[in-house]
């Protein structure tokens, strides 16, 4: 399937095949590290509340 | 220069809001999904992969995001992709309601959120752009000088001890960053450089960037609210106002969700996915460069 698609020509220029499946790759990564990202800050904010109420006691 | 802007805009951010209600995070995250629809889009249309990530940089809705990462690749479009970043912020009360109207139904729209403040510590508040730049430097390195000038700015305003620096980042730094910075993208935008086709591409896609970040943010809330509770259902109008557009971004939705139903408040959730766009606007540039310059050799 990876040698079917080909360089093809678009409104502005060339459109390379690595360049299309490039920026596949930077979506499926990009949403994976903003979401691991999102993640870990709630996290943090949970632990940050609770040593919050704990020190405030 | 866009990054001792971010000094200024961390010392006008409340956190509070998104403190004492963290799950606006996801918002703040999902919302980011417009910026790499973006990106495919302005391969397909034949922009080399630079522009194409810088191109898409403006659904981050943060112009100085958007320089910043847009300089670093060195794009060939950053006068027009600084024009498009600040010209549909200022359009968010026009872009915003038409894609949430074409997502939602009445119905959606009405779901009521009580508001519950939950009290955040001082020391929460302070701790809090400590760790997170902490976090955000582990994960992508890249993003470190983005969200470190703007937790910075930030502690200067939670210390509450520097209260004449925090007054000079708000207002004096601000004002005097944004006019030069105006005035050094200006000496860019050369008439033959300016004035072409790939210009007028890169205006469609700073357009269907904001459309699609405040989609992605809708359908995300949407997606949230088939596993929740009847009762603790989440209107998918905040979904949208996780965008970095702060504040009009909140008012928006408060205002719709007020049109929707007179008695239905949703500022103060509004404004905490808002404050979180913030952050994920600038966690996602960070990463676009962490990935362009790993993965892509770009």
């Amino acid at each position: 399937m990876l040698t079917m698609l080909a360089d093809f020509q678009s409104i502005l220029g060339i459109v390379h095949e690595s360049d299309l499946f490039g920026s596949f790759k930077m979506m499926g990564l990009g949403m994976l590290g903003i979401l691991i990202v999102m993640l870990l800050l709630y996290l943090l904010i949970m632990v940050l509340s609770k040593f919050g109420k704990e020190k405030k006691n | 220069m866009p990054l001792l802007l971010f000094v200024g805009i961390g010392a006008m951010i409340d956190f509070g809001p998104l403190l004492s209600n963290p799950r606006m995070l996801l918002f703040g995250g999902a919302v980011q999904f417009g910026i790499f629809m973006t990106i495919v889009l302005a391969v397909l249309l034949g922009f080399p992969l630079k522009d194409a990530l810088s191109a898409g940089v403006i659904g981050a809705a943060d112009g100085p995001t958007s320089i910043f990462v847009a300089k670093t690749l060195n794009s060939n479009y950053i006068g027009a992709i600084s024009v498009a970043a600040y010209s549909y912020m200022a359009l968010v009360p026009i872009i915003q309601p038409f894609a949430i109207r074409l997502v939602t139904t009445e119905k959606e729209r009405k779901i009521r959120m009580p508001y519950h403040p939950k009290q955040v510590s001082r020391l929460t508040r302070i701790l809090f752009p400590i760790c997170v730049t902490i976090v955000a430097g582990l994960i992508a390195p890249d993003s470190v000088a983005l969200v470190g000038f703007l937790m910075f700015g930030n502690l200067i305003r939670e210390c509450h001890k520097l209260d004449s620096l925090k007054e000079t980042a708000e207002g004096p730094l601000t004002n005097l960053i944004t006019i030069f910075l105006g005035i050094t993208i200006a000496f860019q935008m050369q008439a033959e450089q300016f004035l072409t086709f790939g210009t007028l591409l890169i205006m469609g896609l700073g357009l269907f960037a904001f459309v699609f970040d405040t989609i992605g943010g809708v359908l995300f809330a949407k997606l949230l609210n088939i596993f929740l509770p009847e009762d603790q259902k989440v209107n998918p109008m905040i979904g949208g106002a996780g965008i970095s557009a702060f504040p009009m971004s909140s008012r928006v939705i408060q205002k719709m969700a007020l049109k929707e139903d007179p008695t239905n408040h949703l500022l103060m959730h509004a404004v905490g996915a808002n404050v979180a766009g913030q952050i994920g606007s600038v966690v996602a540039g960070g990463i676009i460069l962490s990935l362009a310059g790993n993965l892509l050799g770009v």
